[in-house]
């Protein structure tokens, strides 16, 4: 190394004397010129590094401007004194994990009610795993896997579109249709231990929800009100189920109005249609009223909410069309911080012989320490098939964990 | 490839909800904002806000019906800190605007003007009570903040229509000012009860706390978000005795009984207030709501 900086020294002084060498002595005049010449060259390029440097400043501040709208206010007070710098490490990659929420259910029931004796009477009814994240600036990702009874599923998993062109927004992935208010409610959303007998005896344990895509729009109307179109492959055991081709369609009208500050009015009109295991058409229908009354200065202490659907279904099967009609009605009252008392009504008819119906009703006592568990206590009486009533008392218990944020309306 | 098509599409969608009547379409979360934004952007914008100044912040309902405001909103002004975290992600996420959604630049963070306080040093959870892992959100009772803010908006409120540029400045600077004159008429006509030991409900006032020079000796929620309990509320009781608290402030959308019982117990006085503007009859504007607010202060603390 040494020895090649030597050598470089040597030629770069050679090169010196030889060029001071060559040219005869110049005059005083000459270099007084090539003095001022380079004197020149130097003023031009610090001119050009100077205008360089100014044009790079600019493009810098408009860089930082167009990244924060308005510059941050300069600090109130200039620091006095300097400390050492403290120790950092790389950011984690962590920071951009998902958010991720778990929503363990648990139960305990007991009485001669045939739903819950088919359960443990302790039991880990559901834990739920919520991942949400948004995918890139276009799309955020929803996915909720469901541990249940030793098996993994996704329950819901989707991506959202929230700004398409001409206002729409879309749904991509598995989810559950928009066809009334409860059928798109999770466990832990519930106002009552169970589902109301209408979808468990017309939808089926997993209600309608398959994997498609939705399709929603506000429309032009003086009051809120949207339209959602979902098309999706037609995977139900109860309801549908037709061949590969056979794809199910649902269209849901919402409406929403605000009577005062304090109460508001939801209405929602469902239609959804596919092929059953049959071959043939099932067509189901779901209305749906929701009111809900929430004192604006006392609402975290007293609320009311009342919510009434009615599902039709016709299933076309190898002998005719078989109309069955099922109903529910519960209330949900805050009668303090956190203290919920609630009933419900239920009627179903069966779908395979609208002769025979359920009915029955649960009344609730719910009380949630913080928005991140709840304590309910359930009684629930139910004539099936006009074979008496069955009693269940049930206590539920479920917590959240994890930033498991708010849900839709 | 995707991608492009994408952007395309989106660039598309932006361009075909762009306001027909030339003026900003500006959506606030809260009616402190709304005022603000009305008053930098004068009849270059149209205002709306989505909370009321008398329901409690944190527990706003996705109604809806906001959806409206909000699909054809150019820019949504918000509280951040996560303050609206318990309802406004799936309301953004239904609005069917790409304007609006967070990393657009019509989604505006106001606290991005201001300095937060509180800020949790190490990790926090939820034994804690609801902690705001980003500091305490309630920042706009400070007129310095909202001062700042008034000139992030007057930038902000530029960048989306240029063309009034110069009057969004202009009126940004003198909203600012008069912000910061109102800061000064506050901080006078406080300074009888400056320094005074105090018990609050929620920390929603640390902010003019802080800047007004009051001692805060407690709360009466034991941990942010949760309800006090006997035992919490005796403690409380004992540290009022002790430190002889004169005064107990409550924001209105609490739970004034709680108030009322540790006051009667310990002789304290109650100062029921707004702390949003809007909040109550004669707190319709800002300035309005912090002269309220003093004058319930000084109010209760004469007796």
């Amino acid at each position: 190394m040494k020895s090649v900086k030597f050598i470089a020294c040597s030629a770069f002084i050679y090169a010196l004397g030889a060029r001071a060498q060559t040219p005869a002595a110049p005059t005083p005049e000459d270099l007084q010129k090539q003095i001022q010449a380079l004197q020149q060259q130097m003023q031009q390029m610090m001119q050009g590094y100077q205008s360089q440097i100014k044009t790079l400043q600019e493009q810098i501040d408009a860089l930082k401007a167009a990244q924060s709208p308005a510059a941050a206010p300069a600090p109130e007070e200039a620091a006095q004194g300097s400390v050492p710098p403290i120790p950092s490490a790389p950011p984690s990659p962590a920071l951009q994990n998902p958010a991720i929420s778990v929503l363990p259910d648990f139960t305990y029931s007991s009485g001669n009610d045939p739903y819950w004796k088919s359960q443990n009477a302790f039991q880990v009814r559901e834990v739920e795993l919520a991942l949400s994240a948004a995918i890139d600036p276009y799309a955020t990702a929803n996915v909720y896997l469901s541990l249940e009874n030793g098996h993994l599923n996704a329950e819901e998993a989707y991506a959202m579109f929230p700004g398409l062109p001409g206002g729409f927004s879309m749904k991509v992935g598995k989810f559950y249709a928009d066809f009334g208010k409860q059928n798109a409610m999770h466990t832990h959303m519930w106002f009552q231990a169970d589902q109301p007998l209408a979808l468990r005896t017309m939808l089926g344990d997993e209600g309608l929800n398959d994997v498609g895509v939705s399709v929603n729009h506000l429309l032009p109307t003086p009051w809120m009100s949207d339209l959602t179109v979902e098309v999706t492959g037609g995977r139900n055991a109860d309801v549908f189920g037709g061949a590969r081709s056979d794809l199910a369609y649902n269209v849901a009208w919402r409406n929403f109005w605000d009577l005062t500050d304090n109460a508001n009015l939801e209405a929602q009109l469902s239609l959804a249609g596919g092929k059953n295991a049959t071959g043939h058409g099932t067509g189901l229908g779901n209305l749906s009223v929701t009111y809900r009354y929430k004192p604006l200065s006392s609402g975290t202490r007293a609320s009311f909410l009342w919510r009434t659907e009615v599902i039709r279904e016709n299933y076309r099967g190898m002998d005719g069309i078989n109309r069955s009609t099922g109903a529910f009605s519960y209330v949900d009252w805050q009668f303090t911080r956190g203290w919920f008392a609630g009933l419900r009504a239920d009627y179903a008819e069966h779908p395979s012989d609208p002769r025979m119906h359920d009915k029955g009703g649960a009344l609730t006592l719910t009380f949630f320490p913080s928005e991140f568990q709840k304590f309910r206590l359930q009684y629930e009486r139910i004539d099936y098939a006009g074979l008496g009533p069955r009693n269940a008392l049930v206590f539920e218990y479920g917590f959240a964990i994890g930033p498991h944020g708010a849900h839709p309306f | 490839m995707k991608r492009t098509i994408m952007a395309a599409l989106i660039i598309a969608g932006t361009a075909i909800s762009a306001t027909a009547s030339g003026k900003l379409n500006v959506v606030s979360v809260y009616p402190d904002y709304g005022w603000l934004a009305s008053q930098v952007g004068g009849d270059h914008v149209t205002v709306s806000v989505l909370a009321k100044g008398t329901q409690d912040p944190h527990f706003v309902d996705a109604k809806p019906s906001f959806l409206v405001a909000l699909h054809k909103a150019d820019l949504l002004l918000v509280n951040g800190l996560q303050l609206e975290v318990g309802f406004l992600p799936p309301l953004l996420q239904q609005c069917g605007n790409a304007k609006i959604q967070p990393g657009a630049p019509g989604y505006v963070d106001l606290s991005t003007f201001v300095k937060p306080i509180e800020v949790p040093v190490g990790g926090v959870d939820r034994s804690m009570g609801d902690i705001h892992p980003y500091g305490n959100p309630h920042y706009h009772l400070d007129p310095r903040n909202m001062a700042a803010i008034a000139r992030g908006l007057a930038g902000v409120f530029a960048a989306a229509d240029p063309s009034h540029a110069a009057d969004f400045d202009k009126s940004g600077a003198a909203v600012s000012a008069q912000l910061l004159s109102l800061d000064a008429e506050v901080a006078h006509d406080l300074a009888p009860i400056k320094g005074a030991p105090v018990v609050a409900y929620h920390a929603t006032l640390d902010y003019f706390f802080l800047h007004y020079g009051f001692n805060v000796v407690g709360f009466v929620e034991p941990k942010p978000g949760i309800k006090p309990s006997p035992v919490s509320l005796m403690e409380l009781e004992k540290s009022i005795r002790d430190k002889g608290v004169k005064l107990l402030i409550v924001e209105n959308y609490e739970d004034v009984k709680i108030a009322d019982k540790v006051a009667r117990d310990t002789g304290a006085r109650v100062a029921v207030i707004p702390s949003y503007t809007g909040g109550a009859p004669d707190a319709q504007t800002y300035p309005a709501l912090m002269r309220a607010i003093v004058h319930d202060l000084l109010e209760a603390s004469r007796g």
